[in-house]
């Protein structure tokens, strides 16, 4: 059970423009949140959008868990999209050392690489489950798959319309990530 | 390199590049629905174009417009994921599938495929078309050739010929899909 109760652990992000990386032809809208059991804040049950806050997080974020593919940059064919949000209700904001120890919270497992992926998110998951009934909307935390300045995520609950409505959706150019920019997993 | 209606001339002869003879008239067999589909689509050297550019529209167009005719012959699953392997000479494409290139040139030729080669041929297919949704299809070749960690550093072309294709294709399936942050 997490105190989530200290004021300092939210935040209003309001309008604001986000990235998500998808795949030609895929069958699913760049604004829309699904339910998985293997996402980082996902039970199963509750719809999740991931989002990273800069272009180099969200390809940083694919790449991650293929590394055989950043030497393949150049030919990536993924489509990467920069979202326009205006986010209505607070979230839960885990971006610092400081701000996890007012819960407390391991930092450290907001970045977490196990194989088995339920190792890797236990605590994410129930960390997550503990915002969404406080309540709150998202979460914004650092990212595990970028070490570039700014990079972050937002991970966004809810449907289209319920605390956050997206009112744009455009292509954007995909930037070359380093891979030492690019926190490979190890699991 | 894109296959050109007049390639099925050398097959089997002095071309190092991907040659891949779908033209009808190959064995002066008569036109079947591929051939048909080929022709509809503005003939086969449009197609097969299509399927080295950069985005594979023509070759998208192409699957979905043998999905709506029908077309489940084993041939057609052949000649459709040969034609995805741009760059790879015949016998490089012979080994994905585990046979020898003469059989192969047969089989390209018309000669009747065996039902057990249906899920090889099939998962090639979905391998690349999985594939092709996050590189390039000039990029496959070199990415054939590339060890992968998930695939205990084999290059996926190794992974082919020890018939591991489940494998790869689960590799490629987690190319798509949405990314959860991870």
């Amino acid at each position: 059970m997490f105190d989530l109760a200290n004021p300092d652990l939210w935040i209003h992000v309001g309008v604001i423009e986000l990235y998500r990386t998808l795949e030609q032809d895929g069958t699913y809208e760049p604004d829309e949140p699904f339910p998985s059991f293997t996402g980082r804040y996902s039970n199963g049950a509750r719809l999740v959008l991931y989002l990273a806050r800069t272009p180099e997080g969200a390809v940083a974020e694919y790449l991650r868990w293929h590394p055989e593919l950043v030497d393949f940059q150049d030919d990536l064919v993924i489509e990467l999209y920069a979202l326009q949000f205006n986010c209505r209700s607070r979230m839960l904001n885990v971006q610092t050392h400081e701000q996890c120890g007012l819960i407390p919270f391991p930092y450290d497992r907001l970045t977490s690489s196990e194989e088995d992926v339920v190792v890797r998110y236990a605590e994410c998951v129930q960390l997550a489950n503990e915002c969404e009934a406080a309540p709150g909307w998202g979460i914004v935390a650092p990212s595990a798959a970028c070490s570039m300045a700014g990079a972050g995520n937002i991970s966004l609950f809810g449907a289209n319309g319920d605390s956050w409505d997206c009112n744009g959706v455009a292509l954007s150019v995909l930037p070359h990530v380093d891979l030492t920019d690019i926190s490979l997993a190890t699991g | 390199m894109p296959v050109s209606d007049t390639a099925h001339s050398s097959v089997g002869g002095d071309r190092s590049g991907s040659v891949f003879p779908l033209s009808p008239g190959t064995t002066g067999h008569e036109a079947n629905p591929i051939d048909q589909v080929v022709e509809s689509l503005g003939g086969l050297s449009e197609v097969t174009s299509g399927a080295s550019a950069p985005d594979g529209d023509a070759y998208m167009r192409a699957m979905r417009a043998f999905q709506n005719a029908g077309v489940r012959e084993r041939s057609t699953s052949l000649h459709v994921t040969l034609a995805h392997l741009d760059g790879m000479t015949f016998d490089e494409a012979a080994d994905l599938l585990n046979l020898k290139p003469e059989n192969l040139k047969r089989y390209v030729h018309g000669h009747s495929l065996p039902r057990t080669m249906a899920p090889r041929i099939e998962m090639l297919g979905e391998i690349l078309r999985n594939l092709h949704r996050v590189i390039r299809p000039s990029a496959t070749v070199r990415w054939l050739h590339t060890e992968i960690p998930d695939l205990d550093g084999m290059t996926p072309a190794t992974a082919l010929k020890k018939r591991k294709y489940e494998e790869v294709l689960e590799l490629t399936k987690s190319y798509t899909g949405p990314v959860t942050y991870t």
